[in-house]
């Protein structure tokens, strides 16, 4: 656990989330693995402030206005293919999931989230990334 | 007792069963290395299988292979060499490998021999065995010739090599070895498996031929041989000792066979490979080797082709191997069914079909049992030919109660309620004990059914139809029919809709349709109540769902036929009968327009009767789909909250849970606990069920309706866009009203999601046009299909059934908004979609307009 928020904490984390409510429970969550976060309202949003940052890691919502998450997924891997991005969403209908798989995503987080999920994610991302160093 | 009782009851069962003679070729002489093929013989397990093999020891100058190809044994065992004669174009199939290493070795006392190398120039004995391709291979890796050695005439004894006559012997690692420690001579063992060179052992083997023609015995071989491997290896000191005693032709001592037991099942159990695993790469491995020594011609062989490929019955090892055995020999299980007890059991186009047909289907598929079907004219003869032998089972009998004693039902596959119907004009009964001196007719043939009945109601007059009952009932002959609800409501909605009705249940448990499996018969009973277990809920309420969504062509009648023309030939004789007496006609006529009228009287009657009906059905329907509303409404707050329960254990752990996150996590959590109590609030008030006529609010109706699916279309991204001019209110029930409502709003809804519209969206819109109140619900869903939009309002009409559709959404909506609020409900084709639109005359029937 400490390994994983000694990873954390070192990088800028992109939210992208289009309700207020979850925005804000989820951001007191997130405070607790990430110093830097910013937070985008849809698709669109996202892939602006991934340019205009320096992000490290994305978790977004699926089903968004003006620009879903897969979407943005798609133009952001497109830049950048080695990001990890995690879906955190409500979705689990196969075709979102056909359709996130194609795009190489880290994983998916289901509403309402459970902890142990999370934690097994980050911990894989964290091996994949040092094990590319 | 019991056991003597067990021991003859196993015996008689035995002795009633059929055994297939098969014959198994062994590769030599009885020892351990067969003990699994002679355990399986000795504790009965090949019978168990159905199965009588008899074991045959190899003899002088015999082959195998050629043995199972000319039909002189029906299996096999041979050494991995078999590939080659695979590779030669022989029709094998390979079954199982014993051992997944060969005990296969060279042997060497002479103490100048250390090292493979050291085998150049040397005096080699093949002994009984051949100089096979595995220690050749062996030889040649380390640079041995071949060409150098000696081959020397085989010998069956070990003393060649003792006395020196020879340098080295082929050998078994678990039979010389033996004879050489018990005589304290130093010796060197040489194995193809510790020089990389891992070939199977014991392979077995039958004819292609053989497999493709009884797949299932094979099968049952397999598996007899295999379980008499694994008790000959759990049970070393009994295999020994029965081989020993028994099959002790080569005069082994017990030491030895205990030696060539432990040996041996090293080889057997290698790794965590299961027991007579044959890997295909493996098999082009060795083959490869073989390919390498130039021993091959042909050089494509995929021996995936040569596995024998595991029988289906493999996959559901509930059949015991008797049952199997039991299956094969019966060949296909004959079932009666009634050919007009739609739709469980019909015919059509001379073939059977309806529910119980697809369960038997799918006990065909899973379990590998075969059905053939023999047509019944009703419901009796079925059981009739049961009994006369013509079948073995029928498709359909009650199994509560029962009291056929010619049979058996086995568990059933669905239960289904007992119902009465009963002209559309009868009132409504709310018990039906209450019945008095009416008559109801059940099937033809429910005898038992018919007494039960009796007992319930000693007040009701049963009788049993052969004909038509719905028609009787239709024709007022009758007060009511009772069948079972399937057969019933598929009836009506077919071909008496609006006729008559489902009045209520006449049993109050479910009754229970299994099959009617022949007394005699404990064996197919077994098997068709394991079958049974296998199908899932899912898988059941997916056949019923589905046969109940089937419309059934319906047979000719030819008894309609004959009554139409006995009907031609009356009113003929009638007109002729009128025309001579003109008088007599005119006061006819004045009757039959007094009739007319009463006609007209008692449809009205009818629809209110069958709106209660369905009211009560549409019930169950609310509480699903408001359930799955609240679902939807709960997701977010839900998610919020376990967020910060978490956040609140992080913090913990971490010791940084100060009072000040406490309140604010306190302040958060009470916010989203308040939205999902208001959610619960919401629809508490809305389907309260106390039935009161007041004065409401259209525009306040619609925006509590919206409020609930509001959740539903925010996660679809549908677009909802209301307009109200003016306050209009309407006089009645406004929770019904919303009801209507919601009805429209979800079939919108699903609409957009089923035809994944690119913009959703719905408008709603309340006005008044020339003092009528017009609330029109739009979407641009793309529009109802024509060829359904007569029967949108349909009672039972759904398109949505594989989801959760009912069919009585609009129906339903229909009849609020035409009986209870007397307005009109219409369906207006828009561009790229539908609009609803519900019509109420201001001034009158209770609705009003406040100008705002």
């Amino acid at each position: 656990m400490r390994d994983i928020v000694d990873f954390t904490k070192k990088m800028h984390l992109l939210y992208v989330e289009d309700n207020e409510d979850t925005i804000d429970a989820t951001m007191l969550y997130l405070d607790e693995f990430f110093d830097a976060i910013t937070v985008a309202k849809n698709g669109k949003e996202g892939v602006e402030k991934f340019q205009k940052h320096t992000i490290d890691m994305i978790i977004s919502d699926i089903n968004m206005p003006i620009m879903d998450g897969l979407e943005m997924a798609e133009q952001i891997k497109g830049v950048n293919p080695h990001i990890p991005i995690i879906f955190f969403s409500a979705h689990n209908e196969e075709s979102f999931i056909q359709r996130a798989n194609a795009l190489n995503i880290e994983g998916y987080l289901y509403k309402p989230l459970h902890h142990h999920q999370f934690i097994a994610l980050l911990e894989e991302i964290m091996h994949k990334m040092s094990d590319k160093k | 007792m019991k056991v003597l009782m067990l021991i003859v009851l196993s015996s008689l069962v035995v002795n009633a069963q059929h055994l297939d003679k098969v014959s198994l070729q062994l590769k030599w002489k009885y020892q351990f290395q067969f003990a699994g093929f002679i355990m399986a013989k000795e504790k009965g397990i090949y019978k168990k299988y159905g199965l009588d093999v008899e074991l045959r020891e190899l003899e002088e100058s015999m082959d195998v292979v050629s043995e199972v190809l000319d039909k002189k044994s029906t299996y096999g065992v041979v050494q991995p060499s078999v590939l080659l004669d695979i590779a030669q174009g022989k029709e094998l199939i390979l079954l199982k490998s014993i051992y997944q290493l060969s005990p296969i070795c060279l042997i060497a006392i002479d103490q100048g021999i250390h090292t493979i190398e050291d085998f150049t120039n040397k005096k080699i004995m093949t002994g009984g065995r051949q100089l096979d391709a595995s220690l050749v291979s062996m030889m040649l890796s380390h640079k041995v010739d071949i060409q150098t050695m000696t081959l020397q005439k085989p010998s069956f004894t070990l003393s060649d090599l003792i006395e020196g006559k020879t340098d080295l012997v082929v050998a078994y690692t678990s039979n010389e070895p033996f004879e050489l420690k018990k005589r304290a001579i130093n010796h060197k063992i040489f194995s193809p498996k510790d020089y990389g060179f891992s070939f199977y052992g014991d392979m077995l083997m039958t004819s292609k031929e053989h497999s493709e023609q009884n797949p299932l015995e094979v099968q049952r071989f397999i598996d007899a041989s295999m379980e008499g491997w694994k008790y000959a290896f759990n049970y070393i000191n009994e295999s020994v000792d029965i081989i020993f005693n028994h099959y002790n032709t080569q005069n082994k001592t017990k030491a030895a066979l205990l030696y060539e037991a432990v040996e041996l099942k090293k080889l057997a159990y290698l790794k965590k490979i299961p027991l007579g695993d044959i890997n295909v790469q493996k098999l082009h491995r060795i083959y490869d080797v073989y390919n390498l020594l130039g021993l091959v011609k042909n050089h494509k062989v995929n021996f995936n082709d040569y596995l024998f490929k595991s029988h289906k019955i493999k996959k559901t090892p509930l059949l015991s191997p008797y049952e199997q055995a039991y299956l094969e020999q019966k060949g296909s299980i004959k079932v009666c069914y009634d050919k007009s007890f739609a739709p469980l059991t019909y015919t059509e186009k001379g073939k059977a079909k309806g529910m119980v047909v697809s369960i038997l289907d799918l006990i065909e598929q899973k379990i590998g049992l075969k059905f053939s079907y023999v047509e019944a004219n009703n419901w009796v003869e079925q059981y009739q030919k049961l009994q006369e032998g013509l079948c073995d089972i029928v498709a359909v009998t009650s199994k509560n109660p029962n009291h056929y004693d010619f049979l058996t039902p086995s568990t059933s596959y669905q239960s289904n309620s007992f119902v009465l119907i009963t002209d559309t004009d009868e009132p409504y009964q709310e018990d039906l004990k209450q019945l008095k001196n009416k008559t109801i007719a059940i099937k033809y043939g429910f005898h038992t059914l018919h007494k039960y009945l009796e007992t319930l109601y000693p007040n009701i007059k049963f009788i049993q139809l052969k004909e038509n009952g719905f028609e009787k009932v239709a024709r007022g002959e009758i007060y009511g029919y009772a069948s079972i609800s399937y057969h019933v409501s598929k009836k009506i909605a077919q071909e008496y809709r609006g006729e008559l009705k489902i009045m209520g249940k006449l049993i109050n448990h479910k009754i229970e349709g299994s099959f009617g499996v022949n007394k005699n018969d404990d064996t197919l009973l077994a098997i068709l109540n394991q079958a049974i277990e296998t199908i899932s809920i899912e898988e059941k309420e997916k056949i019923f769902k589905d046969w109940y969504d089937i419309e059934i062509d319906r047979e000719i009648d030819y008894t309609i036929i004959l009554h139409i023309i006995i009907g031609f030939i009356i009113i003929f004789i009638i007109i002729i009968i009128a025309y001579i007496k003109q008088k007599r006609l005119k006061s006819k006529i004045e009757n039959m327009n007094h009739s007319l009228q009463e006609k007209v009287a008692q449809e009205v009657a009818k629809n209110r009767a069958k709106e209660m009906m369905l009211l009560k059905q549409s019930r169950l329907a609310q509480m699903g789909e408001m359930i799955a509303m609240i679902a939807h409404q709960w997701r977010q707050p839900l998610n919020n909250l376990s967020l910060i329960t978490q956040t609140i254990t992080l913090k913990y752990h971490k010791d940084s849970l100060d009072e000040h996150s406490m309140e604010l996590f306190d302040k958060k959590s009470s916010k989203y606990i308040q939205q999902m109590s208001q959610t619960i609030d919401d629809f508490r008030n809305f389907f309260k069920t106390e039935y009161r006529d007041e004065w409401f609010s259209i525009n306040d109706a619609i925006k509590e309706s919206f409020e609930l699916i509001e959740a539903s279309y925010q996660a679809q991204y549908i677009r909802a866009i209301l307009k109200c001019e003016n306050r209009y209110y309407l006089k009645g029930n406004s929770s019904q009203f919303g009801q209507a409502l919601l009805n429209i709003l979800n079939n919108a809804r699903d609409a957009l999601i089923i035809n994944n519209v690119e913009k959703k969206m719905i408008q709603i819109e309340l006005r008044d046009i020339d003092g009528y109140v017009v609330l029109a619900i739009s979407d641009n869903a793309l529009g109802i299909k024509k060829s359904i939009k007569d029967r949108v309002f349909d009672p039972y009409f759904s398109t949505k059934l594989d989801k959760n559709g009912t069919g009585l959404g609009l129906y339903m909506t229909k009849a609020i908004i035409e009986d209870h609020f007397h307005g009109e409900i219409h369906i207006v084709d828009i561009p790229h979609g539908t609009k609803f639109e519900l019509i109420f005359k201001i001034g009158q029937d209770g609705c009003r307009k406040d100008i705002v």
